[in-house]
């Protein structure tokens, strides 16, 4: 079954002069094509203003498609019917984890989404039990949302798309306010969903050292796609990658350099680990 | 600077009046408030201080805690003690050249000074024993018949609650814009008042600006959970009434119709 599937995706975004005109159309989402399956963990990776945000936003239906189509498990994000629908199957997180908490404490925040969907306090009590527990923040329940760290912040917002039961969840750039623990313990927290709750991860990002926790990367660059592969054969693309204003990891790129060097290795080696193996 | 408002702060404490519905307890806070007002003479204060004082010790929120929140009151208690106690025409107590202090001042002065205080201490009481959501909650409900006139009730009551959540990440901003200003050259304490007020538009601006990208990211937010004005929601903690809330309201009617009874005692001794 086919998650979600973007045809001819074009949008253009009007720039307005100070009267409110169309002076010109920017181009933020060029020609994409994509289909996501079911439990896929998706990283799409781009240089700032590559359309990577814009990407996103079109898959919950908060950015129409100016030409082509985007539909979510077989409704399409055009038809206004079906909008609530989309956004109960596609969670969002987005990337100021301040500016997206609802509530002054944590449980009330989680429930927000379940009280759009008219749930009873019964169940938004177990699932946010459920959701919290699944992200390790169980302690957290009763906080002041004001007064977690970056981290918790972002993981109670996910919690809160997790109790509204979405299978699909974006992650717009979810890291780029938490610090490098921080990241690592969410987007570990993040794969634990992908693979034991079967949820679909569509993580955006413009860190590289991100691509090592998904199964595919698609590189987004002027609004096309310009890559479209597994993180290890990615990493083999170096130049490809420079282009699209993104550049290596730091092993990966250490490897690809001592490939060039002559040294027999793949050059996409993702762990010390990796490394090591080629020592011996 | 900005940190030290008490006044609208929660104060976590398992007690009574904690564990009220917020409703009465914004009835409670109305129906006292009123009382100040039609309080005529010394029965009805004893009376407002009685209620007060009880309230006061059920809450078991500590004394110095609720009155920290006088302390913002305490230039305009002042002004308004002095202005009374000296321009109020009467019976003259105390000469002192051109000033003159009358029995009729003091009288006034010290009614407007309890009525002050009390009033502070009332809602300070609620504030302090009412999270803002349940108060919000509270408001949503309790006004619910609005709703026929076409009153967004439960809108209003979602703006008051997120209001509420973003004011200490504002504080924190304003905090920050601050640095960066004085690190910059800025000075926000010096010259006079209209200075002063000059020196705050490259503050004000910046915040402005940043308050308006944070409501659109969160309207964004918001509409990405399934949020819509036009449909019904539900609660996670839905308000219903218990046993000592309904004991509440009783106390609350017999202390008001006792407030109204003593409107009709007359007597001549001090006539508060």
């Amino acid at each position: 079954m086919q998650n979600i599937e973007i045809k001819n995706l074009i949008v253009n975004f009007d720039i307005l002069n100070s009267e409110n005109n169309v002076v010109s159309k920017k181009r933020a989402i060029d020609g994409v094509n994509l289909s996501i399956n079911e439990g896929e963990f998706v990283c799409i990776l781009g240089r700032n203003g590559s359309g990577k945000s814009t990407l996103a936003k079109c898959l919950n239906a908060l950015v129409l498609p100016s030409e082509g189509d985007v539909i979510i498990n077989g409704m399409n994000t055009k038809d206004e019917t079906k909008t609530l629908d989309i956004r109960k199957n596609i969670g969002m997180a987005f990337q100021n984890p301040d500016n997206q908490i609802v509530a002054s404490i944590v449980e009330e925040d989680i429930a927000f989404g379940m009280e759009n969907l008219c749930i009873d306090s019964e169940t938004m009590d177990k699932r946010i039990d459920e959701a919290l527990d699944s992200l390790g923040i169980k302690e957290l329940r009763f906080s002041v949302t004001s007064k977690l760290s970056g981290g918790q912040k972002q993981k109670v917002s996910i919690a809160g798309i997790l109790a509204m039961k979405s299978k699909i969840i974006v992650l717009d750039e979810p890291t780029s306010m938490i610090d490098k623990n921080g990241r690592k313990d969410l987007l570990d927290r993040v794969k634990k969903l992908n693979k034991e709750d079967n949820i679909t991860i569509i993580l955006i990002s413009h860190y590289i050292d991100e691509i090592s926790y998904a199964d595919r990367v698609v590189v987004l660059d002027k609004g096309k796609i310009v890559m479209d592969n597994t993180p290890r054969e990615i990493v083999l693309h170096k130049s490809e990658l420079e282009n699209a204003g993104i550049t290596l990891p730091y092993i990966p790129n250490l490897a690809t350099r001592l490939k060039e060097h002559g040294k027999n290795l793949k050059g996409n080696e993702f762990t010390v680990g990796e490394l090591c193996q080629f020592l011996k | 600077m900005i940190k030290d408002i008490t006044f609208g702060q929660y104060y976590k404490k398992d007690s009574v009046i904690h564990s009220l519905d917020p409703r009465v307890k914004l009835v409670a806070t109305l129906v006292f408030l009123v009382s100040l007002f039609i309080s005529t003479n010394i029965f009805a204060y004893i009376l407002a201080t009685v209620f007060l004082v009880s309230a006061i010790v059920l809450c078991k929120v500590p004394f110095s805690f609720i009155i920290s929140g006088l302390k913002s009151l305490l230039i305009l208690l002042l002004i308004s003690i002095v202005f009374n106690i000296f321009l109020t025409p009467g019976e003259k107590v105390f000469v002192l050249g051109p000033i003159s202090v009358t029995r009729e001042g003091i009288i006034i002065a010290a009614k407007m000074a309890i009525r002050l205080i009390y009033l502070v201490i009332g809602s300070s009481i609620l504030t302090l024993t009412t999270t803002p959501s349940k108060l919000t909650d509270g408001l949503e409900k309790g006004l619910g018949f609005l709703n026929i006139f076409k009153v967004p009730v439960a809108e209003i009551a979602l703006m008051m609650s997120i209001a509420l959540r973003f004011i200490p990440i504002l504080i924190e901003e304003v905090d920050k814009i601050m640095k960066a200003q004085t690190s910059r050259g800025a000075d926000f304490d010096k010259g006079n008042l209209v200075e002063k007020a000059k020196s705050l538009v490259p503050l004000l601006v910046p915040l402005f600006v940043s308050a308006f990208r944070r409501a659109n990211d969160l309207a964004y937010a918001m509409e990405s959970r399934c949020y819509s004005s036009s449909v019904h929601r539900t609660k996670l903690r839905p308000l219903t009434y218990k046993r000592i809330d309904y004991i509440t309201y009783l106390i609350l009617l017999v202390f008001i119709v006792l407030i109204f009874i003593t409107r009709y005692i007359k007597i001549d001794m001090i006539v508060l």
